[in-house]
């Protein structure tokens, strides 16, 4: 951090909104009460617009990975329809990735069907279905409708445009899904 | 608490309007020396940019965590780019060859400190659009519109600014 002056930077914010303050006429108080008076009425509609905006935001920064579909025929998963919220991967990249056109991408890591009452913590490794890289066959996946699919995304990074995909250690990050499918 | 301290600051109360600007004056210091490169200034855009915020935040509709702060940093960057182009520092160059993009490994990386003070040494071109595409996230076509140049151009700059960057970043 360069060395600056804070405090006279505020001060003269200070002076500034200080002349601003005085030069604004009376009416333009009035104008503002009107306004806050009408917007007072609509207090309830604004709220629950607000609420509705503020969940929708936390939601999209929780899932990175949006799975948009998943296609069960005769009990058998055929496949699974997944993007993602680049914009929000785009954040996560640091301006080290950038210099370099480092690329995010995201990937099916691990996909296992849940029986029963069983959580995703109960299973062990070798139950689970390890997914190649787009080359992951869905086909006798069976499921029956009290089960629950169970998606692990991998985040990973690559550099582009020819190179293999190249993974930081440490660096690639996990996200659940879970597809209630009655 | 956030939304309170909006409430009063809509309200005009100084030592609100005071608190909101020890929180981000820091960070907002930090944005603005990465466009404008010189501590007077960008002291002086700060002066201007916040006085603007205090005079509009009125119109500001909190959107959830980060919202405040986003809408500071949108007229920070404003300002500083309006200050740029008033002391005609911002000069881009056309050019027209095709970009393409080298496979370079990088064993080690380096901070971003570091990263940062080597983009504060590059040309305001370069650097300018380095921080709106790489930094702050603006696609090229906002780029564009925003520094009234060619989506090539802004192209073109974030490219060679990549690559004076790449260079520097294995000197290190």
């Amino acid at each position: 951090m360069k060395n600056w002056n804070k405090k006279r930077v505020w001060d003269k914010i200070e002076d500034n909104l200080e002349t601003k303050t005085i030069l604004i006429p009376t009416w333009v108080y009035y104008m503002a009460a009107s306004i806050i008076a009408v917007l007072l009425l609509n207090v309830f509609y604004i709220n629950k617009l607000n609420n509705f905006k503020t969940n929708y935001t936390t939601e999209n920064k929780i899932d990175t990975v949006f799975v948009l579909d998943t296609i069960v025929k005769n009990n058998i998963v055929e496949n699974i329809v997944y993007k993602t919220n680049e914009k929000i991967i785009y954040k996560q990249k640091t301006v080290y990735d950038t210099i370099f056109d480092y690329k995010y991408i995201v990937e099916i890591d691990t996909f296992f069907i849940e029986k029963n009452n069983q959580t995703a913590e109960d299973k062990t490794d070798t139950d689970r279905n390890k997914v190649a890289f787009s080359k992951y066959d869905f086909s006798n996946q069976k499921i029956n409708n009290s089960e629950k699919i169970n998606i692990k995304f991998k985040i990973g990074r690559r550099q582009s445009p020819k190179n293999t995909e190249y993974y930081v250690k440490n660096k690639t990050s996990f996200l659940k899904y879970q597809i209630p499918l009655n | 608490m956030e939304r309170r301290l909006i409430k009063n600051c809509q309200k005009n109360n100084r030592k609100s309007q005071k608190k909101l600007y020890e929180q981000f004056a820091d960070d907002m210091f930090s944005l603005c020396f990465r466009y404008i490169n010189n501590v007077t200034d960008t002291e002086d855009v700060l002066i201007k940019a916040f006085t603007k915020v205090f005079e509009n935040i009125k119109k500001f509709e909190y959107r959830g965590d980060g919202s405040l702060k986003k809408w500071i940093k949108t007229i920070m960057i404003n300002e500083s780019l309006m200050f740029l182009r008033a002391k005609k520092k911002l000069f881009f160059e056309e050019i027209n060859t095709k970009i393409e993009s080298d496979d370079i490994s990088v064993e080690s990386e380096i901070s971003y400190n570091e990263i940062i003070s080597l983009v504060e040494k590059m040309p305001t071109g370069y650097r300018t659009v380095f921080n709106l595409y790489s930094i702050e996230g603006y696609s090229h076509k906002e780029i564009s519109e925003l520094l009234s140049i060619k989506i090539n151009t802004s192209k073109s700059q974030l490219h060679k600014a990549k690559k004076y960057l790449q260079k520097q970043i294995l000197k290190f």
